[in-house]
């Protein structure tokens, strides 16, 4: 049985997006409903990537990139005039395809790196901030004992939990996640969405795959991309057994991508 | 072996064991030329090192360092050389780092590709290439006239910043290229502001680089002559430079003095003055070489 339907979280309305003169999105309109995960699937060039990134206002940081339209979060439009991008970031936060923890910080600098980098970190909380953040990203057990270690010297999928958590220290409220397992193992990519799963109790979360099977396990609702263009998006139950668009259907069972 | 992989097997062993001696040969050949391209000009140069070492080892000793110049050669010291080309290098590299670094950030960070960015980029490149005595002339037109700084320390300093710059903005930029994107993404995606950015995450991871950019400025600033000598440095100083605004000389100018003198013995003082400024730059080479070594143990 279907969960009731949530709270929509995020809206876009139109939302198009260039790198310097080839236009990457076409006017994407789709919402995100709250603590649920919306996969995001597609062929290599789709404009994935491109459209999470500019749910927080990243996209704009490559050169030459732009984008155009409304992203409606919690009734504002994070492209109006007023908004400063920086604030929107700390509101909604990013997990990256590579694990980037910041090589010069330890385990416990990374977690508390976006408080400090922001000058908002409190030091009498600075322990439980670590430990809370740890533990949501399912990584405490394993580093609680060596918290003044390089970030770096970590697992490739501990890394990737520790970015998970350096995200949640900031105390976001939307989790934007770009391939996180893409770079990972098998068992290091099993964690991570069990985590998921875990996470959206609290979060919404829109996560960007290459994996069919990874939008089957962890998400409740499933978009299609293509060239640019929203296909399709629905339940992710339905999408998977009767999509109602013939490229959905032609790519997820694997007959182009 | 059945039959039918006998002929293969047999082509497999012609082409896996065929002679490759011409190659093997050309290899090693190249190997050779490397290892001569490493130790003769290194041989060379520890024939100069050690042969002025042995020079001025006589001559070398604490009456040496702390002693004044003089018309004989065997009471003549170098201390207002020593004394006054650490204050030129520490004042040098104080001018030289901060503008160095911030230009470098500005270019690397701010500028984007714009074509002042470019025409900017392109200048500095050339002004590494100009030759020392250049920056002399632009040091005694604009310190010591313009700015009336006069012949003084402040003058001298501020001119071989000016030579060492393009080294420290050049390599600070190459340093913090090598920051890679994603981590800087990392840190814009956690509510960074750009300076937050460069501060915490670019400048820490550049700070190796940074630092070896120094290194390569101290060392080629310590070693100058010709622009002091165009600014006015004195070539016989009897007294310690007693501030920015004081008149100095330095070691290679006193060096250079020695050398150009007729009487013997001065030829000995020459090669103990050379020693004092290699066994100097070694020093202060060291102290940033250590200060790099801490930053990357972090990394």
């Amino acid at each position: 049985m279907p969960d009731p339907i949530k709270p929509v979280r995020i809206e876009t309305r139109g939302l198009r997006a260039w790198f310097g003169a080839k236009e990457a999105l076409h006017g994407i309109d789709m919402v995100f409903h709250d603590r649920e995960v919306t996969a995001i699937i597609g062929p290599s060039g789709c404009g994935k990537s491109t459209f999470i990134r500019c749910l927080n206002r990243m996209h704009e940081l490559v050169r030459g990139a732009r984008a155009e339209g409304q992203v409606i979060l919690d009734d504002v439009d994070v492209y109006g005039k007023d908004v400063d991008p920086v604030l929107l970031r700390r509101k909604v936060g990013m997990v990256f395809q590579k694990p980037n923890p910041f090589p010069t910080m330890s385990i416990r600098e990374n977690v508390l790196s976006g408080l400090r980098l922001t000058g908002r970190l409190d030091r009498s909380r600075a322990e439980e901030i670590v430990e809370r953040s740890l533990r949501g990203a399912a990584l405490w057990d394993e580093v609680k004992d060596q918290l003044d270690k390089g970030g770096a010297s970590l697992s490739g999928g501990q890394q990737q939990r520790l970015c998970i958590a350096r995200s949640l220290a900031v105390e976001p409220e939307v989790l934007l996640m770009d391939e996180p397992a893409s770079a990972l193992d098998p068992i290091a990519t099993a964690r991570i969405e069990d985590l998921i799963h875990e996470l959206k109790e609290q979060y919404t979360i829109a996560i960007v795959t290459h994996s069919m099977q990874q939008a089957a396990r962890v998400s409740d609702r499933t978009a299609f991309f293509l060239m640019g263009d929203l296909v399709e998006v629905d339940d992710t139950d339905n999408i998977f057994t009767s999509p109602k668009d013939q490229r959905t259907e032609d790519y997820i069972t694997g007959k182009f991508g | 072996m059945n039959e039918a992989t006998a002929p293969r097997a047999r082509t497999a062993r012609a082409e896996l064991t065929a002679s490759r001696a011409g190659s093997k040969r050309l290899e090693k050949a190249f190997l050779a030329l490397c290892l001569v391209s490493v130790f003769a000009p290194l041989a060379l140069l520890l024939y100069l090192v050690g042969e002025t070492t042995l020079d001025g080892l006589g001559r070398l000793s604490w009456d040496f360092l702390t002693g004044y110049p003089s018309r004989k050669a065997e009471k003549a010291g170098i201390l207002p050389a020593l004394v006054g080309s650490v204050y030129l290098i520490t004042l040098a590299a104080g001018m030289a780092l901060p503008v160095g670094v911030g230009a470098a950030i500005y270019l690397e960070e701010y500028g984007g590709r714009s074509r002042l960015a470019r025409l900017i980029e392109v200048n500095i490149a050339n002004l590494a290439g100009v030759p020392s005595v250049i920056y002399g002339l632009l040091g005694l037109g604009v310190f010591v006239r313009f700015l009336g700084l006069d012949r003084s320390l402040l003058a001298g300093a501020a001119t071989l910043a000016l030579l060492v710059l393009p080294i420290v903005i050049i390599s600070s930029r190459e340093a913090m290229r090598t920051v890679q994107d994603n981590v800087r993404e990392a840190a814009y995606g956690l509510g960074a502001t750009r300076w937050q950015v460069i501060r915490s995450v670019i400048l820490p991871q550049a700070l190796p680089g940074i630092l070896t950019g120094a290194i390569l400025a101290v060392s080629r600033a310590m070693g100058e002559t010709a622009p002091l000598i165009v600014v006015g440095a004195l070539t016989y100083m009897t007294f310690l430079p007693d501030g920015p605004m004081s008149p100095f000389t330095a070691l290679p100018i006193q060096i250079f003095n020695w050398v150009s003198r007729p009487k013997a013995g001065f030829d000995i003082n020459a090669a103990a003055g050379i020693t004092v400024l290699l066994l100097t730059l070694l020093a202060m080479n060291a102290t940033a070489i250590w200060i790099r070594q801490r930053a990357q143990r972090r990394a």
